[in-house]
């Protein structure tokens, strides 16, 4: 290749033209021609101080594109700017949980969701209702009456069992009831063919 | 008149703050030839001016708030301009050191000097260009009128190629191999002008 015809890949590549096959080709002459070399060397000195004469065209659409960039919701940097308060929010959110949710269950009306396994209903000897479920999975939301399990998996959710344990009681009993209902979300959203049974 | 210049400043800074963008590139548009040029003359890899200098807009966007409105703000705006070439001069200083420099100073010796010398505190600076864009706008001045023109319109006025041949009404074809043309032809000229110089400093 003529030395002439490098000339326009030398353009080429300044303009960010070139392509792959092109850029190849204008190596290996490179390689081989002194001149060129030194050329291309002046070429891109040339093209750099021509660009830096003025500010680019789009300075200034590109100074408010990166400020619009700048501006756009980036959740790590959000969560790292707001740490301290998420954790104030997520404190308050566990408190409110905490006290205020074994309330909010008394008002719930009672049943038992039986995911799978054999159900059976009944009257104890006492004159409550009664349930009993084999070789199933039960999640049960506030319960009043006796509820018998053989070989099944209990999940309890906002029980109003009767704790008369005390301070401690109670407090542990908080703790439990969050740990059920949270289980109990996890039922209910992904649970298998929920059966729905009344227990009133 | 000054005073108006900042009144009108201090207007587009409020506008912005109350959330108007449209009154902060306005604001760019005014200082980017200052800001430019101050970054120009500050640092040593001219491919780093255009970003740097962007950057210094960003950074005044994001401290507007902090912008005390009683001053002046393009004394402002050149002072976060000067503080922003200063932390990217000292960026560029921890990557590359000079190899003439004794990596530990013997008693006798003076610790070699890294620091780039900050002669351009200048405020005229904004309002200068330096001696080599003289020489290269000079250079162009040297073109025939065809030669010229587009490389004004490419380089100074950063129109595109298709751009070009719109405004002149020519084809794309003929606008690149002008271009080209122009290019080398300005590349002699240099070329040719720094041999003279040389020449005339040894004589």
């Amino acid at each position: 290749m003529d030395c002439q015809a490098v000339y326009e890949l030398m353009n080429r590549y300044i303009d960010d033209e070139i392509t792959p096959e092109e850029e190849r080709v204008l190596e290996f002459h490179l390689e081989r021609c002194r001149d060129c070399q030194k050329t291309f060397g002046e070429f891109k000195d040339l093209n750099l101080l021509l660009n830096s004469l003025e500010p680019s065209k789009n300075f200034t659409n590109n100074v408010m594109a990166k400020i619009q960039k700048s501006k756009q919701f980036n959740p790590n940097k959000w969560i790292y700017i707001h740490r301290k308060s998420l954790i104030g929010v997520a404190a308050v959110f566990l408190l409110f949980v905490l006290v205020l949710a074994p309330w909010s269950n008394n008002k719930n009306s009672a049943d038992i969701i039986i995911s799978q396994g054999q159900v059976e209903r009944g009257i104890t000897p006492e004159g409550n209702q009664a349930v009993t479920v084999r070789n199933g999975e039960v999640t049960i939301k506030g319960l009043n009456g006796t509820f018998n399990a053989i070989n099944s998996q209990i999940i309890l959710e906002k029980t109003t069992a009767d704790l008369k344990s005390g301070l401690w009681g109670q407090f542990r009993y908080k703790i439990q009831n969050l740990y059920f209902q949270v289980k109990g979300w996890f039922t209910n959203t992904f649970g298998k063919g929920e059966m729905k049974n009344e227990n009133n | 008149m000054n005073d108006t210049r900042n009144q009108q400043d201090i207007y587009l800074v409020k506008r912005t703050l109350s959330g108007d963008d449209e009154a902060f590139s306005r604001l760019v548009d005014c200082y980017k030839n200052g800001v430019f040029r101050l970054v120009y003359h500050k640092i040593p890899f001219k491919g780093d001016v255009e970003d740097l200098a962007q950057e210094v807009f960003l950074r005044v966007y994001k401290s507007l708030k902090r912008f005390d409105q009683n001053r002046k703000f393009s004394t402002w705006l050149y002072t976060i301009a000067n503080n922003l070439c200063i932390d990217y001069l000292r960026r560029k200083r921890l990557q590359s050191v000079s190899l003439d420099a004794p990596l530990f100073p013997t008693n006798g010796e003076k610790e070699v000097k890294l620091e780039i010398p900050d002669e351009t505190n200048d405020p005229e600076l904004v309002f200068q260009r330096t001696s080599e864009q003289i020489m290269v706008l000079k250079a162009i001045e040297k073109l025939p009128e065809q030669y010229s023109l587009v490389i004004k319109l490419r380089h100074i006025k950063g129109y595109s190629y298709e751009e070009i041949a719109q405004i002149l009404d020519m084809p794309l074809g003929t606008i690149k191999s002008r271009i080209y043309r122009a290019r080398n032809e300005l590349r002699k000229i240099l070329q040719k002008g720094g041999r003279e110089d040389g020449l005339s400093s040894c004589v």
